[in-house]
């Protein structure tokens, strides 16, 4: 899909709700290389292409979750690319990016607080 | 700063209807390369492949293949509207941040079958394309979310198309009803070289161009669909008549003449009876082919010569082949020029003519096969030709001093064919003569020759089996020249060589990109080779034939062969058949060195240059003088010792050929690469340098007419030597340069000598003769003062001013002249 000539002024931000949690992956890229190596053992590697992804671990109450869930009917799981902001509104990196396919919370054990917990895993990949 | 090859960039541009979407840049990743927005749906880029026979022949280049993202159905929704088919697609291959390439570049016109000549952006020669291919029916299919897209390489379309005919009663109503043997339409032929009977083969000459009646109302015969040298003789056979007999030049003359056929002028070389001659008469001729020398970036640039260069006859039949729309930007003019210096200094004759009908592609894979010459496309979108040159002086690519083979893809290969013996013929006898000497057995080739590998026959055949079976056959086309044949052949045996070995490797794709094409001459060293162990091949010196580019895995698969081993093959040539060597003027003949004064000038190295003779004066008059310039010869002949006469051009554009003159009076001629070198043209000749006052010319006799050549250091003009049977040329030579008399406007002293300012004075002077008498100038009162703006080019760049109030120069070296400086100019007279 074609990255659309989106204008990020008339775009509105939601805030995710609930904790991050520790043990994600909140700055790491990858990187789609070709490598070659001859019989000398001398490399050639061309980079094709790097980008960002995130693996960002959530807490979060019920009512929280609906969060997610509205975003995951929103874009439609991964088929429709949405900005991202790590920083909050008007930080200028947003970044274009792709949810994970589909929608999968962990029910917690134990209520938290008051009501039923999850946990939840939002994984995103840049879109080039 | 080297280029970085770090992030290879590899982009497709459809062309398609701009109502079906216009042109759609496209690419693995959004990426805006030069101010060029594309757009990331290229799934997958597929292979690349371009390769030339082996040995030389046909170029080949396979189709390629693209696989782009369609989720959305963008794709789907353009080629709906309009068809795709027809339509050009790129494929690009640059690397990010290579500033080489232009943002301007002019978007192509759609294919069809010109697609050649129009598949690009011609206009941008930074656009180079790595593939142009057009979409063809079948070439598209959907799948989910995808759609993949086969396009067809246009490269080569044009080579598909046939030579026309051009002899079929629509463009000639007058054909005869009955037209010779009753065919209704002949192909007119289309003559390079020298196409002379022979001598020593047992059959009376009787030409070798077939001369068809094309109009009898006028009595025209057809020689050629285009110009000709020059045809030697007309042979003539009645119906009774049990032998040819040559025709007096008394019954016909031979004339041009102007058809514009499909809106193409071919200017027919005609032989026009002055009778009409009796039904069932054949007409033929010994004919001098194509007489210039096209050339890609100026056209027709040398004129009027015998042609016998098999580039430059390549170029002139690509040229009259595809005139109308042939595009010079589609031909790498530096790759042919260097083939065709290789041409020349091997002394390779092309002697031969199109008088069937074939396709272009044919024509010119006989023409390859023939010479060995390597037909291919580059990288770059070209086409370009070259010669294997097996002892690697040529351009080289270094395989694998610089560590390019990559990991276990080394793959050498024994020969797949072996030959011992080749059985060549050539002089191929376009006439179709029944009575041609040993047609039963040669297939109407002049002569049968057999070449045979004695060290490859002796290594084999010490297994105690003979080898003999091992022999091909090879028919030459295109050549009449013993020494050429011999020599191609010689290089054709290497192919075929216990030692030719073939062998396969991949390559860093981007790496090589701009360096390796096939056809490309390149160094292989690996421990693998077959060679002595823990060595391998150490730069052994290899042609790249195939070039297999996978886009997606970013390597190069190339097939390379070395075709020949370094050392000298022990070749025996064995003629056989009646005839001797050597056969007859198409034998060339070896350059013998040049001399100056009788002394071997080694600069010349057995060759001397010629040039037209730059525009020297500005405001030039015809002085009414003695001896007017309308007596200077205006051509002038070369005579080689076999006999052969060769006559300058007939000065169609105001262009007389000399010997390129620089620094006059130490060094009067000279070879220089910036010229082109024609050596069938200018050889043979004994050079003098002297002086007029007092005359020390050498006297000399009939046998060396028109092969000695005066330079007069005191007046700086060149003589040649006519003989003194040349009625009004008593002494025996005529100027063959700038003749004296002509006037210029200087606001300098000219540098060279032989010039005087027109004051009035009673000085010596030449004349066309290269006497010298006292004659009295004419006063000549100086021009107006001239304002011109100065700068810092020589003073003798002022030769081509305006003599206008004020003349704007670029710059002037000269330190009296100042910015904006009031000149007086004088005017000058070429002694």
């Amino acid at each position: 899909m074609a990255n659309p000539s989106y204008s990020l002024d008339n775009i509105t931000f939601h805030t995710m709700p609930g904790a991050y949690r520790l043990g994600g992956r909140p700055r790491s890229r990858e990187q789609s290389v070709v490598a070659l190596e001859t019989d000398n053992l001398k490399q050639y590697v061309y980079d094709l292409g790097t980008r960002q992804v995130w693996e960002l671990h959530f807490r979060l109450k019920d009512s929280e979750l609906d969060f997610f869930d509205d975003l995951d009917v929103s874009v439609n799981g991964a088929a429709v690319p949405f900005y991202f902001s790590l920083s909050g509104v008007g930080s200028g990196d947003s970044v274009f990016v792709r949810k994970e396919p589909g929608f999968d919370p962990q029910e917690l054990d134990e209520p938290l607080g008051d009501e039923m917990g999850f946990d939840y895993v939002l994984r995103l990949k840049q879109e080039l | 700063m080297a280029l970085d090859k770090s992030k290879p960039l590899i982009l497709l541009n459809l062309y398609l209807d701009q109502d079906g979407g216009g042109t759609q840049n496209l690419a693995r990743k959004d990426i805006t390369f030069h101010e060029v927005d594309f757009t990331g749906r290229v799934l997958s880029f597929g292979i690349v492949d371009r390769g030339v026979a082996n040995p030389p022949g046909m170029l080949t280049i396979d189709d390629a293949e693209v696989e782009i993202e369609d989720v959305d159905g963008q794709i789907r929704e353009w080629f709906s509207l309009v068809t795709p088919f027809k339509r050009i697609g790129e494929i690009v291959i640059d690397f990010e941040g290579n500033d080489n390439q232009l943002s301007d570049r002019q978007l192509p016109v759609p294919g069809w079958e010109q697609s050649f000549t129009s598949n690009s952006n011609l206009n941008d020669p930074y656009w180079t394309p790595l593939f142009t291919g057009e979409v063809i029916p079948g070439g598209v299919k959907f799948s989910p979310g995808k759609v993949t897209i086969r396009l067809r390489e246009v490269a080569t379309l044009w080579l598909n198309r046939e030579i026309p005919k051009l002899i079929i009663r629509d463009n000639f109503p007058n054909l005869p009803d009955d037209a010779n043997e009753g065919a209704t339409d002949y192909t007119a032929p289309i003559i390079f070289g020298i196409m002379q009977s022979y001598t020593q083969t047992n059959v009376e000459p009787q030409g070798v161009i077939k001369c068809h009646l094309i109009d009898t109302k006028n009595n025209y015969y057809c020689v050629a669909r285009h110009e000709c040298a020059q045809v030697y003789s007309v042979y003539r056979r009645r119906q009774n008549d049990a032998r040819f007999k040559i025709v007096s030049n008394t019954e016909y003359e031979v004339i041009t003449v102007h058809y514009t056929i499909n809106g193409v002028n071919y200017p027919f070389t005609i032989i026009h009876f002055f009778k009409q001659q009796d039904d069932g008469t054949f007409i033929q001729a010994e004919v001098n082919g194509i007489p210039y020398r096209f050339d890609f970036d100026t056209h027709l640039q040398i004129t009027g010569i015998t042609q016998r260069n098999p580039i430059y006859s390549l170029m002139n039949l690509i040229y009259y082949l595809v005139q109308t729309e042939v595009n010079p930007q589609r031909f790498s003019g530096d790759l042919w020029k260097a083939a065709a210096a290789v041409a020349d200094e091997k002394l390779l004759y092309m002697d031969g003519a199109i008088t069937d009908t074939m396709t272009v592609g044919a024509a010119i894979s006989k023409i390859c096969q023939d010479f060995l010459i390597d037909f291919f496309q580059t990288n770059q979108d070209v086409m370009g030709v070259s010669f294997y040159d097996p002892a690697g002086t040529g351009v080289t690519v270094p395989v694998d001093s610089t560590n390019l083979v990559l990991k276990n893809s080394f793959a050498p290969m024994m020969p797949e064919e072996i030959f011992v013996r080749i059985r060549y013929r050539y002089a191929k006898d376009n006439a179709g003569l029944i009575e041609f000497v040993k047609a039963s057995e040669t297939g109407h080739y002049g002569f049968e020759e057999t070449v045979v590998n004695l060290s490859d026959k002796a290594e084999l055949e010490a297994t105690g089996k003979s080898a003999d079976s091992l022999e091909k056959v090879i028919n030459l086309d295109f050549i009449r020249d013993d020494d050429t044949a011999l020599d191609r052949i010689k290089n054709l045996m290497g192919y075929y060589t216990l030692r030719s070995y073939p062998v396969v490797c991949d390559l860093p794709l981007p790496e090589i990109l701009g360096s390796l094409n096939v056809g490309t001459t390149l160094k292989v060293s690996h421990v693998q080779g077959i060679g002595p162990k823990g060595v391998g091949w150490a730069n052994l010196v290899m042609k790249t034939y195939q070039l297999t580019m996978d886009l997606k895995t970013l390597r190069a698969t190339i097939k390379a062969i070395r075709a020949r081993d370094p050392l000298d093959l022990d070749l025996q040539a064995s003629f056989v058949g009646s005839h001797g060597t050597p056969h007859d003027p198409q034998r060339r003949v070896p350059p013998l060195p040049v001399t100056i004064n009788g002394t071997l000038d080694p600069d010349l190295s057995g060759y001397v240059y010629h040039d037209a003779i730059p525009p020297l004066d500005i405001n030039s008059t015809d002085p009414p003088l003695p001896d007017s310039p309308a007596e200077v010869p205006s051509t002038f002949g070369l005579a080689f010792t076999d006999g052969t006469v060769v006559t300058s051009p007939s000065n169609k554009a105001g262009i007389v050929p000399v010997l390129w003159q620089e620094d006059p009076t130490a060094k009067p001629f000279r070879k220089a690469s910036a010229y082109v070198m024609i050596p069938e043209f200018l050889q043979q000749l004994k050079l003098y340098v002297g002086t007029l006052s007092p005359d020390n010319r050498p006297v000399l006799t009939d046998a060396e007419i028109n092969r000695v050549i005066y330079y007069s250091a005191d007046f700086d003009h060149l003589y040649l030597y006519v003989g003194t049977g040349e009625t009004g040329t008593p002494s025996g030579w005529r100027a063959i340069d700038q003749t004296c008399g002509n006037v210029t406007w200087r606001w300098f002293a000219p540098v060279a000598p032989g010039w005087h300012v027109l004051d009035g004075s009673t000085v010596p002077m030449s004349d066309y003769k290269g006497d010298v008498a006292n004659y009295t100038l004419p006063t000549m009162p100086a021009g107006p003062d001239v304002l011109v703006e100065v700068g810092s080019v020589a003073r003798d760049d002022l030769t081509t001013v305006e003599l206008t109030d004020n003349t704007s120069l670029p710059s002037c070296l000269d330190a009296s002249a100042k910015s904006f400086d009031r000149m007086r100019f004088l005017a000058y007279m070429r002694l």
